[in-house]
């Protein structure tokens, strides 16, 4: 048994994409799962707004209505105050779409797409997005770049401090990316590695693979237990940390 | 122990150690391609490696002083 291949077919992205000539539609395992994530979230929510009317319907709707104050005022409002309306939307739909395709992972057959460096990095790219636009929309351009600035930084160190904020602020935008890539895979990474730990020692020795069968098989479900903990807290982390970034460029005082 | 730090404040500490590895990476990685493109190795890696570090170091600094000098204050409060 190779176990790399092994950890890396079950962990990484294949593609079976389609080639007509010299153009290539990559149609990848991860790509699958985040247009059925949000297939799945757009007709449900479509649905919950036009036919609620029904119990399940009505349940529904206290439920979003539920969630959409947690994230106001959870996440919003303590950070980005009345301001933080406007940008209410997309904290909404980021948290709801990390949540989904994290858990995602879990079912048979479908994969965590937040496990791949991509899907994370244009997530935090959207998020950067975010940070600017709030920066520029409460402070204009000419503001914006001046809040880059720490007020009572003297005049001879601003080519210095300048350039080190811009850059900080790039890699805020970057750990959103690698924290959540991490953490997603790293969970299926142990595992799998349990999994695999039975029948590496079932080869070495039958008597040890089965005596370790039930230690590994308590593990396994104590962790996926903590990945679904980890599915949820993720997705707060990176909505919380997005709207503190924006909030700190929102509010430079 | 008194508690001065609130939950935003825990947030920010926790991915300082982030932060600062990434700083790090992208110096030393950055340094890296740019001997490679210039045939230059190793001293603009390390540069790049140093650079990092400063950037890092203050991104932590920059952080930690509005919260030592609130925590200060209460503290003689």
């Amino acid at each position: 048994m190779n176990i790399t291949e092994t950890i890396s077919h079950h962990i990484l992205d294949h593609d079976w994409g389609i080639t007509v000539g010299s153009f290539h539609l990559p149609i990848t395992t991860h790509s699958v799962t985040i247009f059925c994530v949000s297939v799945i979230l757009f007709f449900s929510l479509w649905w919950l707004v036009n036919f609620h009317r029904g119990k399940a319907g009505r349940l529904l709707t206290v439920l979003s209505q539920e969630y959409v104050s947690f994230i106001r005022n959870g996440l919003v409002k303590p950070y980005l105050g009345e301001e933080g309306r406007q940008f209410l939307p997309y904290f909404c739909t980021l948290f709801i779409f990390i949540l989904s395709v994290n858990l995602a992972g879990m079912l048979p057959n479908m994969k965590t797409a937040t496990s791949n460096i991509s899907v994370t990095a244009a997530l935090a790219l959207c998020s950067g997005g975010m940070i600017i636009y709030g920066g520029l929309k409460f402070h204009g351009v000419i503001g914006f770049i001046k809040g880059f600035v720490p007020s009572g930084t003297p005049a001879w160190l601003v080519p210095l401090i300048f350039p080190l904020e811009v850059v900080s602020t790039l890699i805020k935008v970057c750990v959103l990316a690698i924290r959540l890539f991490a953490n997603m895979i790293s969970g299926h990474m142990v595992l799998l590695c349990l999994l695999l730990l039975v029948f590496i020692l079932g080869k070495m020795n039958l008597y040890a693979g089965a005596g370790v069968l039930l230690p590994a098989m308590f593990l396994e479900i104590f962790m996926t237990f903590l990945e679904l903990l980890v599915a949820f807290l993720q997705a707060y982390v990176f909505t919380l940390l997005t709207a503190i970034f924006t909030g700190a460029v929102v509010h430079t005082h | 122990m008194k508690k001065h730090l609130s939950a935003k404040d825990h947030q920010q500490i926790a991915t300082l150690g982030m932060e600062f590895a990434v700083a790090e990476v992208l110096g030393t990685g950055g340094g890296l391609w740019l001997d490679q493109h210039y045939h230059t190795v190793p001293w603009l890696t390390v540069l790049g490696a140093f650079a990092g570090f400063m950037l890092g170091m203050y991104i932590v600094v920059r952080s930690a002083m509005p919260k030592g000098a609130a925590a200060a204050k209460k503290e003689t409060k």
